[in-house]
């Protein structure tokens, strides 16, 4: 009778544990292993950090939650969870993974484009603590963050002050590393389309050839207007060769623009700054205006001023 | 005439007489030349301005207080060889080529190249982290604080820019007044402490005061010249000006409503337009500057080239939105009223940046006095506005005096509508307008009180300093037939500017009214013929 009694009482305090150890586990585990426990998701939580471990102060998890937030409107979706527990760096690998999948963490559905770092502190050891991340295919690039980068920086600048356990500089390393790349450096030039890379191609070999065309023109013009081969044109001959290459090299710099060429648009540049100064040495310089009689055309105002004088006084104009 | 005056040196008497001896200009008309026409005196002045400005400047540069924004120019060191790229990933729309115009940057970049220095010094500072520079702050800890060497490099080429402005200063004051107004106008404007200030530390502050600086002297060519190059470098230097802290390029606005006006006036107010023809040439010229100055600003900005006008606009709208939170984020220096905006200038100005603050600190050390006179920059610069005021209203907006009042007015304008933070910084080409001010006091108080005063001999001696130019020196007592020969030889370089005076009988010989004694205001203009 004893015996019964003590069975059951044992059976009784047996089922008691189980059901307060199944009490204090958290729910949604889908891999019952040990060491795999995930926090509960609660989507109007607006924290960006979990601190399971109960490491950090309020000053400190205002700071994180400062810099998430700001990576957050950058257009990265990231999450911190720190855990206290004796798991490896591999078991830490996929807690990140499910977190990132269970809650969404990405802009949008679909977009997989989130980052989750898990920061494990081993009870124990320092060596034993590890940081992983875990990051969707199209999290990286983003600006000039690539993954090589990130890899870089969690192993020369976070893994470093986790061995020291100074948990707050290892995570702070990470965000802070991540928020300078997506606002203050730049983004990637949009990809040319078929007709952007005929053009660039096109303008780039025509980059080699227009201060030729310019310096050619100008030495044709003169000699057709003047009669005499030279540099230094009469106004007739500069007017003439302006009224060429300056709608030249205004589409050649148009043409650069569209389909992006560098060299193109740097020399319609030169050749603009280069007819400028052709300009104000030519005025400097100009040849005697008898040389080369300026035409009148017949309804310009000089025209009809020589005609007015010409009927009140008689005398021929010219 | 004015008989205090020897006749020989009366510039006035220089003008009559070579208008009862010449018969037209074509006598003296010097051939044209490539030879330079700065007289040798300028080029002295100018060069002991410019060491003393360099060597102050330079002895700063080690031990002057850090701010953080040296470092993100030093950052942006690299854009002068990202020019040559572009459509590159540098100049895409983001946070660094919409924070600011890239000239500052292209100069820093430039003073590291010639001086050794890296293009890529330090990362960009972080001012979510705070100004702290000490050695846990975060910011110099992840690489956003450039080595000493690279400071030193980027504050030795501001130093340089910081002479510069000090030589520019001197042939604008110089331009405008005389030559003892231009040099102690350069000298106050050396030892200025906003200019000491801003030449110390790795800033852009000294490349805008050193385009509008040009911009002043280009608009003084403009107005006497009337040449299409002049205005062309006018809109060019208002463009780099814009090219440097955006401000300068909104000028090109009030000269272009200017020159419409200039334009349109001889109809709509033919008995007020007695010069028609100049006034629309000049009308012309300035209504351009809108389109120079912004092709030049796009020219040296390739983040606006694939869309020069949306881009510039999100410039101009993005500096709203920074200045906005600058102004949110210390209440200290939050600048609410236009009212606000003149006292803090004022204030600034006339009490914290005094130019006489070093002598005055001088000479409390060596006599044991206790000075702290405040205020007489200002009112030393007032008087000079009152000048410059009065050359306005008697010869016109279309006079060089006209155009640089117009121009430095604009500028003074739109810092004080603009001004939503009481930061040093932005007081910076206030000090150029001040100290144009104060040299047109000087230089007029010069010409009437003491040059009267002067003995013959030291005014022959400059004289004979002056003549020394290449022009002058070809110039043979023969060349000349209407000068008798053993005299010196007078000045036929380019005639002093006046306003014709064959209309409006302004001019005490013709009967009109004159607010200043004649030989101080026809004098200070043109002390000796000016090359511009």
């Amino acid at each position: 009778m004893i015996r019964i009694h003590m069975v059951r009482a044992s059976l009784c305090v047996i089922v008691l544990i189980a059901s307060l150890s199944a009490a204090s586990m958290s729910a949604t585990a889908q891999f019952a292993r040990p060491g795999m426990s995930i926090p509960v998701y609660d989507p109007a939580n607006p924290w960006r950090i979990v601190d399971d471990a109960r490491i950090f102060d309020g000053v400190a998890m205002d700071r994180f939650q400062y810099d998430l937030r700001r990576a957050q409107n950058l257009g990265m979706p990231i999450i911190m969870y720190v855990r206290r527990a004796n798991a490896d760096a591999e078991n830490g690998k996929v807690v990140a993974d499910t977190i990132r999948q269970q809650w969404n963490v990405e802009t949008e559905p679909g977009a997989d484009d989130g980052l989750v770092m898990v920061m494990t502190i081993h009870p124990e050891s320092a060596r034993g603590s590890s940081l992983v991340l875990s990051y969707g295919v199209n999290t990286f690039p983003k600006r000039q963050l690539t993954e090589a980068i990130m890899q870089q920086t969690l192993e020369q600048e976070m893994l470093p002050d986790l061995r020291k356990r100074d948990y707050f500089g290892a995570l702070t390393w990470g965000i802070r590393r991540i928020d300078y790349y997506l606002d203050y450096t730049p983004p990637d030039p949009p990809l040319l389309t078929t007709t952007e890379q005929k053009v660039q191609g096109a303008m780039t070999f025509w980059a080699g050839l227009l201060p030729m065309v310019v310096i050619i023109s100008l030495v044709v013009i003169t000699a057709w207007t003047d009669r005499v081969l030279t540099l230094l044109p009469s106004s007739t001959a500069l007017i003439r060769w302006l009224n060429l290459v300056v709608p030249i090299i205004a589409i050649s710099a148009l043409a650069s623009v569209i389909g992006r060429s560098g060299p193109g648009a740097l020399t319609s540049l030169g050749c603009l700054l280069a007819v400028g100064i052709s300009c104000v040495i030519w005025s400097r310089f100009r040849p005697a205006s008898a040389a080369s009689p300026t035409p009148v055309h017949v309804r310009s105002r000089g025209h009809r001023q020589a005609m007015a004088v010409e009927r009140r006084t008689g005398l021929r104009h010219g | 005439m004015d008989r205090h005056v020897p006749a020989l040196h009366h510039p006035h008497h220089r003008l009559t007489r070579n208008r009862r001896r010449l018969l037209g200009r074509g006598a003296t008309a010097q051939p044209r030349t490539w030879r330079t026409r700065i007289p040798l005196l300028d080029v002295l002045i100018a060069v002991t301005l410019f060491a003393g400005a360099l060597s102050l400047n330079l002895s700063h540069a080690d031990t002057w207080v850090f701010h953080p924004d040296e470092t993100r120019w030093l950052n942006r060191s690299y854009f002068v060889e990202d020019y040559w790229d572009p459509f590159g990933s540098t100049w895409q729309d983001y946070y660094i080529t919409r924070g600011q115009p890239p000239l500052g940057s292209y100069m820093i970049g430039i003073g590291q190249l010639i001086q050794g220095g890296d293009l890529h010094p330090n990362l960009v500072w972080d001012f979510y982290y705070g100004f702290d520079s000490g050695p846990d702050a975060w910011n110099p800890g992840a690489g956003a604080m450039p080595s000493p060497e690279n400071l030193d490099k980027g504050r030795n080429t501001s130093a340089f820019v910081g002479a510069l402005v000090v030589v520019a200063a001197y042939f604008l004051f110089a331009g405008l007044t005389n030559r003892v107004g231009g040099a102690l106008g350069g000298a106050i404007l050396l030892f200025h402490p906003l200019q000491e200030y801003v030449s110390a530390q790795s800033l852009s502050d000294n490349l805008l005061n050193l385009t509008f600086a040009l911009a002043l002297i280009a608009g003084l060519r403009l107005a006497r010249t009337l040449s299409w190059t002049s205005a062309a470098m006018l809109g060019i230097f208002l463009g780099l000006g814009g090219a440097t802290k955006l401000t300068p390029l909104l000028l090109t606005l009030p000269l272009a409503a200017l020159g419409a006006f200039l334009f349109i006036r001889p109809r709509l107010l033919p008995r007020l337009s007695t010069h028609s023809r100049r006034d629309r040439m000049l009308g012309r010229m300035l209504m351009l500057q809108p389109v120079i100055g912004f092709c030049s600003f796009v020219a040296v900005y390739p983040y606006l080239w694939p869309n020069p006008i949306v881009r510039t606009y999100n410039l101009f709208n993005f500096r709203r939105v920074e200045m906005a939170n600058q102004a949110s984020i210390n209440e200290n220096v939050q600048v609410e009223t236009r009212l606000e905006a003149l006292g803090r200038i004022g204030r600034r100005l006339g009490t914290e940046f005094q130019s006489y603050s070093h002598l005055q600190d001088r000479l409390n050390g060596w006599f044991g006095w206790t000075l702290d006179i405040r205020g007489i920059d200002l009112i030393v610069a007032l008087v000079g506005l009152g000048f410059i005021i009065l050359l306005v209203m008697r010869n016109g907006f279309s006079s060089p005096a006209g155009l640089v009042a117009i121009i430095a007015a604009a500028e003074a304008g739109a810092i004080v509508a603009g001004l939503r933070s009481d930061l040093y910084r932005y007081y910076v080409p206030l000090i150029l307008v001040e100290c144009l001010s104060i040299s047109v006091t000087i230089g007029v108080f010069w010409q009437a009180l003491v040059v009267p005063h002067l003995p013959i001999a030291w005014r022959r001696f400059v004289n004979r300093l002056s003549a020394l130019d290449p022009e002058r020196a070809s110039l043979r007592p023969t060349d000349a037939p209407h000068q008798a020969p053993g005299r010196i030889p007078q000045a036929t370089g380019p005639r002093p500017w006046r306003r014709p005076t064959a209309v409006r009988g302004v001019g005490r010989e013709r009967g009109g009214y004159r607010l200043v004694p004649e030989p101080a205001v026809e004098m200070h203009f043109r002390e000796h013929p000016r090359p511009y």
